[in-house]
């Protein structure tokens, strides 16, 4: 369905411009919650910035990947872990075209470079390497990554996908090992354009480091709970290094008066006054990525226009290595009834804003969770699985039910499963929705 | 002698021995030393290098940062951008005249920016980043790094003083450790000496790490890294050395005990070769002295019945001259073998005087009447006119006849011409007698070398002259056992001799 909708816009974009040499890979709205606002009282609302990259490129006008893979070989990945992660780091590699690059590295006690980073002439000796990797001690998974971000930093270029792609099964027990120095190390590389994907396999790796680190360089995140699984999640990980459309995405929302930000769901971004500034590493062809934030809006110090805000996108192109900009505006009504704001609404922000409130609540969830509140974990989720399912029946919006759904299934899982697990779970969950990664 | 000098050598060969044993476990235990030094300035050297490789990556984050810096300002760039795209800059910060300008806590900073002003103020107020006080220096000043301490752990700071305004840029520590990480792994550092090395952060993570750990280790050194990573320690553990003392000392060890035994050797080899040549030597006059005797043996056969048959040819006086000349040279040869006996007995340390009474002026007649033939065939006169008021003495007769002969001997074969004048007197129990000839005399230097045995001065006068050199160092060594001395006169011309010899009168003899 939103591919039909996407290549109607593409026709009509095209006709409407006149059909220019290339598209802009990415387009851009700014969608409030509501298009119809009180006349009379202030309300908070959500506004929603997205980001649709248009359609995946081609292999022959895709931008060349630049890619590292870091596998964990400590002594928790022997047996059949170690080899399936090995077979689907080859899977992944054979989607790789003669022009890409690839570096594999190995970590146990220390760091090694398997393969160091080289253009994909020879497929055969890159996988003879990675077969040769063999069990090993502990967990140095900060050396692992420096040295993945080492190889990579050999041919980074802002024309790459420069990627790495982190495999651990365990806890890191060598060198810096807590969430917030992984996350500083994952945002000073997306600074680099390098983007971190981490693949927890199993149930002893740290979730919340994995996320983090994943988090801050805009990587993707998966919990891979059986190594059966591994094949496919390179798989899904190396179609979307395969599908970047834009890299160093910078988008600046500007509140017109009358309209306050006061915070942003899921992303991390920043809050300036009247400005709202997110970075992402790169938009994936077919795909959408959203900036989510509650605002107040005053209507009686709107403007004229009635615009609420201005969102400028900024962002390298690729396929035609130039600096692309692009901008949207977004403005309301006023109304004396309720009926017409209620009627108003904007679907697919006020999915998303469910979405990111459950992403909340799952966070909080987790806290109480980890003090041992179990039963009250659970009671939020089932709060929130309420809430979001009377706003589904309310708004009429079938998706919200699918979203309480997930919600009430993480408080069972709270409830029901070894918390080890339930956590990683409800983490990868999270992860999910707040960077609005494809499952 | 041959025990003193066996003696002698095993004291020697054990002193030194000993001097060699001494200095080689000084030159051990020296060698141990200085391996050991040696092994702690390797393991001293690789901690340094680990520490130069943090400071070159701090200097070259510094560099770049501050390069970055430069650019976006002459760009008209803000630098409160920098920590958006710079991979190194987490945050920026400025400080003015002791204040944090930026960030202010005022509305409109974003949530991280109000909490980077909450980090940054009490540093700022306590003056802890006022940097030094402007040197005059050409250039920029420097730039200069802080550390310290805020909740989640270590935080670092690089200042720059830029047109009274102080600049400053948190740096993403993670980045920074993961540039060590990478430098130490792909230039390795490698472990010292088979041993480990280790790089701990502040809190103690292991941040780097080669070689494997050793239980119990030789050498354990650790060395704090420079500011601003002062909280890090860099440590290496080396196993004990090989074989510590043994090697070096059992080598001196043996080394010893082999020249000990060479020396031993070479002692042994020594003594036995002397030993060898003594009893040769023994053997030598053993033999001379039997040949000697089973020579006279015959000779006083030969010699009496030569008397017997001259007392019968007193009628028959050419029969009677060829008696008295067998009698002359059985005699001579007499006189030759007592010689040499004597002189294997002085060898051996065996010769002595036998004292008993007689007349000792016809004893020394009878010799110089023997010679008085022989010194008249060459034109030589003999004056001798003893005149003795006590010629009874007790006095070895042999011995004194052997020393006059020798002497006269000595005059016949060298003096050949001129005259020869004897002496003899009396001093109390003593006697005195002086010889004198006519001859070459004896060459300046040589007085001492006549005596000693086999000596025979050459000169042209006496070659062909036989004779055994041993005739006057017997004559001496006889004299002096009689008490008495044979001594060289200084003659003007000539050779004269004095023989002195105690020969105590007969009735003061003891038991006379």
């Amino acid at each position: 369905m939103n591919r039909l909708k996407l290549a109607a816009a593409l026709i009509g974009a095209v006709i409407a411009a006149g059909a220019p040499a290339h598209a802009a890979p990415v387009r851009l709205s700014l969608a409030p919650g509501y298009k119809v606002l009180p006349r009379s009282e202030r309300t908070t609302i959500p506004i929603k910035v997205s980001l649709e990259g248009i359609s995946v490129p081609s292999p022959t006008t895709r931008p060349t990947a630049n890619v590292a893979i870091v596998i964990d070989r400590s002594g928790s990945m022997s047996g059949e872990k170690l080899e399936q992660a090995k077979s689907a780091a080859i899977t992944a590699v054979s989607m790789l075209g003669p022009d890409d690059i690839v570096s594999v590295i190995s970590y146990d006690d220390v760091a090694q470079v398997v393969v160091p980073a080289t253009k994909l002439t020879s497929k055969e000796q890159i996988n003879d390497q990675i077969r040769r990797i063999s069990i090993g001690g502990n967990t140095a998974l900060f050396a692992g990554v420096s040295l993945g971000a080492a190889e990579v930093a050999k041919f980074r270029d802002s024309n790459r996908v420069n990627r790495i792609v982190l495999l651990s099964d365990g806890l890191a027990n060598v060198g810096p090992s807590t969430p917030s120095q992984l996350g500083d190390l994952g945002a000073s590389l997306r600074k680099d354009g390098v983007a971190v994907s981490t693949i927890g396999l199993g149930l002893g790796y740290n979730e919340d480091l994995m996320t983090k680190l994943a988090q801050r360089s805009d990587g993707n995140h998966v919990f891979a709970e059986r190594a059966t699984d591994l094949a496919q999640i390179f798989r899904r990980e190396f179609g979307d290094i395969l599908s970047v459309v834009a890299q160093n995405v910078v988008v600046t929302v500007t509140c017109r008066p009358g309209t306050r930000p006061l915070r942003v769901l899921g992303r991390d971004a920043e809050i300036y006054g009247d400005r709202v500034v997110t970075r992402l590493n790169q938009v994936y062809g077919g795909q959408e990525k959203y900036l989510l934030f509650e605002a107040e809006v005053d209507p009686t110090a709107l403007s004229d226009g009635r615009e609420l805000a201005a969102v400028e996108l900024s962002y390298w192109d690729p396929a035609v290595k130039q600096q692309m900009v692009d901008n949207a505006r977004a403005a309301v009504e006023l109304a004396d009834s309720r009926a017409a704001v209620d009627e108003s609404i904007d679907r697919q922000t006020f999915a998303a804003y469910y979405t990111q409130l459950a992403s909340i609540a799952s966070d909080q969830a987790i806290a109480l969770a980890d003090q041992g509140k179990r039963d009250d974990a659970v009671r939020l989720l089932e709060q929130n699985a309420a809430v979001a399912g009377s706003a589904a029946d309310k708004l009429n919006m079938p998706e919200l039910r699918r979203q309480a759904e997930e919600s009430k299934k993480q408080g069972l899982a709270i409830r029901n499963e070894p918390y080890e697990k339930a956590r990683k779970q409800l983490k990868y969950e999270q992860y999910l929705w707040e960077n609005q990664q494809a499952r | 002698m041959s025990r003193r000098l066996p003696a002698l050598l095993a004291i020697l060969a054990v002193l030194f021995v000993v001097l060699v044993g001494w200095l080689g476990s000084r030159l051990a235990f020296e060698d141990v030393r200085s391996l050991e030094t040696e092994r702690r300035s390797v393991v001293e050297s690789r901690l340094m290098e680990v520490s130069e490789r943090a400071e070159s990556v701090l200097h070259a984050v510094s560099q770049d940062v501050i390069r970055a810096a430069d650019t976006t300002l002459m760009e008209g760039g803000s630098l409160r951008e920098l920590g958006a795209h710079h991979p190194y800059v987490a945050r920026y910060f400025e400080i003015e005249r002791g204040k944090l300008r930026y960030p202010s806590g005022a509305a409109g900073e974003s949530a991280a920016e109000r909490d980077f002003h909450e980090m940054l103020r009490p540093l700022v107020q306590s003056g802890q980043l006022a940097g030094a006080v402007a040197e005059k220096q050409a250039g920029a000043p420097a730039p200069r790094w802080h550390s310290f301490n805020w909740r989640d752990g270590l935080h670092l700071l690089l200042l720059v003083e830029r047109g009274g305004v102080t600049a400053g840029f948190e740096v993403h520590k993670a980045r920074l450790l993961s540039d060590i990480v990478v430098t130490l792994e792909r230039q390795p550092v490698r472990p010292p000496l088979n041993g480990a090395l280790e790089l701990r952060t502040d809190d103690g993570a292991v941040l780097f790490r080669a070689g494997a750990q050793t239980k119990s280790p030789g050498i354990r050194r650790e060395l704090s890294l420079n500011h601003p990573l002062q909280g890090f320690k860099v440590s290496a553990e080396v196993p004990p050395a090989a074989s510590g003392i043994r090697a070096p000392l059992f080598n001196a060890t043996a080394g010893l005990v082999l020249l000990a035994v060479t020396i031993m050797l070479i002692v042994a080899a020594v003594l036995r070769e002397q030993r060898r040549e003594l009893r040769e030597a023994e053997e030598r006059l053993t033999f001379v002295g039997k040949v000697s005797h089973e020579l006279r043996t015959p000779l006083t056969s030969i010699r009496l019945y030569a008397e017997l048959l001259r007392e019968r040819l007193d009628d028959e006086p050419s029969a009677a001259e060829h008696i008295d000349v067998i009698v002359r040279e059985s005699e001579r040869l007499s006189r030759l073998i007592g010689n040499v006996l004597r002189f294997g007995e002085s060898e051996r340390r065996t010769l002595s005087v036998k004292p008993s009474p007689g007349d000792v002026g016809a004893t020394v007649s009878a010799v110089v009447d023997f010679y008085r033939p022989s010194f008249g065939s060459h034109g030589m006169t003999v004056t001798y006119s003893p005149s003795l008021r006590q010629p009874e003495r007790v006095f070895d007769r042999d011995a004194i006849t052997q020393i006059v002969h020798n002497v006269l001997s000595n005059c016949e074969k060298y003096a050949r011409q001129g005259s020869v004048r004897i002496e003899m007197r009396e001093q109390g129990d003593d006697i005195a007698l002086e010889i004198y000839d006519e001859g070459p005399g004896i060459a300046d230097g040589l007085e001492e070398k006549v005596f000693e045995p086999f000596f025979r001065v050459s000169s042209s006068l006496t070659d062909g002259v036989a004779g055994t050199g041993i005739g006057l160092g017997i004559a001496r060594e006889l004299a002096r056992l009689h008490g008495g001395d044979l001594i060289i006169l200084p003659t003007e011309r000539g050779l004269g001799l004095r023989l002195t010899f105690r020969a105590p009168a007969a009735m003061n003899a003891p038991g006379a």
